[in-house]
């Protein structure tokens, strides 16, 4: 989209209101405050020590550190610090709840001492606030109070078993995905919400499940159990010719079809370009299984005299659906992404800089914003002095007995 | 009533990400008007001829006479949803789009880049009859940039964001996912897109044309190599199923054929409580497990000292037990033990669907949120090929009887027959 129409922040006007440190919530929030919502983070003075560190997978910051998924998660934020567990902390959040549309909430029991049933507590002082609940199995059943890490979510969702190797354990994808959608459904669940509000005036309690997010988007097996074929355990990357990942000179590609019902041999045989292939007995399924040796043999020979980037830009000229494993190098420097200026280079409160994916679609009229992610605590005083009201001498009072 | 009520979807996308996306909007009220050729089914329906191999999975196996009505993976990704067939070849099926677009809020496409145009039905030309309307297109690399024109789907689409790379047992060894995050992570983030522009319309009453490239979207979703480039100037690989922080982390075996258990360990405290409750207080002081670091260092022996309590144990022995101490711990589950399992079983999570028309009764994944006021549910089963064509002409397109066997007679739109 050009950057010529003119484009607002479409959800300026609404108060999000954050409490939680986990990757699900800390998601959901940054989709609001992209597109332009004020949003609120509430976190504890514990954060200080283990808070802000989410779980990075770089070999050097194995203890937790990792100062840029932070930042990434929290971009465009306000950050409040907050002893939520005192009657003065609670009452406070209470006052800056009374003035939200939603309350993301990443705690198992509700964030006020007036929630603690977990449910109801916050629509009845607050009638018009959605409050969202993402949580990893929910407010209800149980494991409703179960501890869960990515890997957790991945293992009780179902999906860890189903790639891998047969004779290998279970294997943990990459990423964070199960959380990740933990926080886009919470997104999807606080603007329905919202959008529901329109109607009836009202806003309502909304419990998300992290594992039945994941189960959702991950469960292509549930149907083969449900509908009478084989649950395909860890038995999924045996894939059908040419598909799957190979070798190549420099690295792996993956060469599929060509989508829909269309053929897709006559374009492979005019990239691979040898004459073994022109024979016609080929040209059907029967018959390259009956020559799958040689047909494999002459592919992988073919493989090996390329570099993953050339078989890509090849595979695709025909037509074919093609890929190369990309490195994290190989994705920050994509010729394609970049044309498209989808990095943005970000600036760290440590004064490193990152290029972080800048937004997930891009929108004729609606803008994406990313502003550095608030330093801890930074906007306690200016939330609660100047939007709340909370008078000076009051604010300081609370802050010497580490309220906020 | 869902929390979309009165929201009305065009939905002319296919196979996966698209309809997964008009599924969810569907399940939380909105009324899904699904398109699809008379002679071009959506994909996912499978094969048309129910003597010919291949299709499904099927329930029970059979294809039945209507293969394509009983499709599973269709199944699952399209109730909620009416079906009309609609030749977009023919100048009359466009206007008969575009009357059923008037009365739409929303119009979603996952067509390759420029069929819209060609076509006659992009933004610009949907927009003349509804001003306000919200369009979604879902391209694999978006409509500008070297690559626009490639072709990739969800195999594809996690190997050129760098999922492949970080997912495997072995350095150098990347692998497929298998269950192929791209397409159905690309339709969560349009739900959030469409439901963000239907805000803004109501503000402002302006609608707009939102690009969803699925690159750029599952990109969006997966930083972590990035930032672990830029933090520590190396690019990260497989870690099978060890993390780079905590230890243990794994998936531990069970006392069984083939059962597992994931168990994580993310603190002291945690690691504390596991030796207690695998009955090793001894170790509670040794210095080879007194830190993360420490346990690092020493991670084999530390996930022997797990392994070797989990082996004598059932998956949901050991979850329950560590769980009750507060270490992250669960059963690594197959579907059958979903379907089993007294969590999803107490919050009511699978639905069982009655999907009739030679499908039967099935249970079906629901909903990942509840609702307090207004709940998502399932109002429609699948439809059949075609199944509202009728209705929907009568209905939303206004026109009678006359007109409509005009149009069936002509081919413009299709029988409820696929092929």
């Amino acid at each position: 989209m050009s950057a010529k129409e003119s484009v607002t922040a479409p959800l300026d006007g609404l108060r999000v209101v954050e409490v939680g440190q986990g990757i699900a919530e800390s998601f959901a929030g940054k989709m609001f405050a992209a597109q332009g919502a004020d949003v609120i983070k509430v976190e504890s003075p514990r954060n200080d020590e283990e808070g802000r560190a989410t779980g990075p997978d770089a070999e050097s910051h194995r203890f937790g550190q990792s100062p840029g998924y932070f930042h990434y998660l929290n971009m465009s934020k306000r950050s409040l610090m907050l002893n939520t567990e005192c009657s003065d902390g609670s009452r406070l959040l209470a006052r800056l709840l009374s003035t939200a549309d939603v309350l993301i909430d990443g705690t198992k029991n509700g964030v006020l001492d007036l929630a603690d049933d977990g449910t109801d507590a916050c629509g009845q002082e607050f009638p018009r606030l959605v409050h969202v609940s993402i949580t990893p199995f929910g407010r209800s059943g149980p494991y409703a109070e179960f501890a869960a890490t990515e890997i957790v979510l991945h293992a009780m969702s179902g999906e860890m078993n189903l790639a891998g190797m047969p004779d290998r354990p279970p294997l943990q994808k990459g990423g964070h995905f199960a959380q990740v959608h933990g926080g886009l459904h919470g997104y999807v669940a606080a603007m329905a919400a919202l959008t529901a509000r329109k109607r009836t005036g009202r806003g309502q309690f909304v419990d998300v499940s992290i594992a039945e997010a994941w189960m959702s988007v991950a469960g292509s097996a549930l149907k083969q159990q449900t509908y009478g074929g084989n649950p395909p355990m860890r038995v999924r990357n045996k894939a059908q010719f040419p598909s799957g990942l190979r070798k190549c000179s420099d690295g792996w590609v993956i060469v599929g079809g060509r989508g829909g019902r269309r053929d897709w041999w006559p374009a492979f045989r005019r990239m691979i370009g040898r004459p073994e292939l022109d024979d016609a007995v080929l040209e059907t399924e029967e018959g390259r299984k009956a020559n799958a040796e040689m047909v494999e043999r002459v592919f992988n020979e073919w493989l090996m005299t390329r570099s993953k980037v050339e078989v890509y830009e090849r595979a695709q000229s025909e037509g074919l659906a093609a890929a190369y494993v990309a490195d994290a190098e190989d994705v920050v420097n994509s010729p394609h992404l970049k044309s498209r200026d989808y990095f943005e280079k970000t600036r760290l409160n440590d004064g490193g800089e990152i290029e972080f994916p800048s937004r997930p679609y891009r929108a004729q009229r609606m803008g994406w914003s990313n502003r550095p992610a608030p330093e801890l605590g930074q906007h306690t005083r200016s939330v609660f002095v100047d939007d709340l009201g909370v008078e000076a001498g009051e604010f300081d009072r609370l802050s010497e007995t580490g309220v906020v | 009533m869902g929390p979309l009520d009165g929201i009305r979807v065009v939905d002319l996308s296919q196979v996966w990400s698209g309809p997964y996306s008009t599924r969810m909007l569907g399940d939380l009220g909105a009324d899904v008007v699904k398109v699809e050729g008379p002679h071009r089914p959506d994909p996912e329906r499978g094969k048309m001829d129910p003597k010919a191999a291949g299709g499904g999975p099927y329930p029970n196996n059979d294809p039945g006479d209507e293969p394509y009505n009983r499709a599973g993976r269709f199944v699952e990704y399209n109730r909620n949803k009416r079906a009309i067939a609609i030749d977009l070849k023919a100048a009359e099926g466009v206007d008969l789009l575009k009357s059923l677009v008037e009365s739409a809020d929303v119009v979603i496409e996952n067509f390759s880049v420029g069929v819209t145009q060609r076509l006659g039905i992009d933004y610009e030309r949907l927009k003349a009859v509804k001003p306000d309307l919200v369009m979604v297109s879902m391209p694999a690399f978006g409509a500008t940039g070297p690559d626009r024109r490639f072709v990739a789907f969800g195999p594809q689409q996690e190997c050129l964001v760098g999922l492949a790379e970080i997912t495997g047992y072995d350095p150098g060894a990347p692998m497929s996912t298998g269950v192929f995050y791209p397409d159905p992570t690309v339709a969560v983030f349009a739900v959030s897109a469409i439901l963000t522009a239907l805000w803004h319309r109501d503000a402002t009453g302006e609608g707009q044309h939102i690009e969803i490239a699925q690159r750029e979207a599952v990109t969006f979703s997966l930083p972590e190599p990035l930032i672990a480039l830029a933090e520590t100037g190396k690019t990260p690989g497989p870690l099978a199923n060890r993390h780079p922080a905590w230890s243990p982390h794994g998936c531990f075996r069970c006392e069984g054929d083939d059962e597992w258990i994931a168990v994580s360990v993310t603190s002291d405290e945690e690691w504390n409580a596991l030796l207690v409750c695998v009955g090793r207080a001894d170790l509670l002081d040794d210095e080879r497990f007194c830190s993360a670091e420490a346990r690092i260092e020493n991670r084999p022996d530390a996930e022997e000292i797990v392994e070797s309590w989990t082996a004598r144990r059932s998956p949901a022995e050991a979850m329950n037990t560590l769980q009750a101490s507060g270490v992250p711990a669960g059963v690594v589950m197959g579907m059958a033990d979903l379907l089993q399992d007294p969590q999803y079983g107490e919050r009511g999570f699978f639905v069982d669907v009655d999907y009739s028309a030679g499908v039967g009764r099935h249970p079906s994944l629901g909903f990942p949120w509840q609702f307090s006021d207004t709940p998502a549910s399932v109002r429609r089963p699948t439809p059949k090929f075609a199944e509202h064509t009728t209705e929907i002409l009568q209905e939303i397109a206004g026109l009678d009887e006359e007109k409509i066997a005009r149009l069936f007679a002509s081919g413009v739109v299709g029988q409820p027959r696929a092929g």
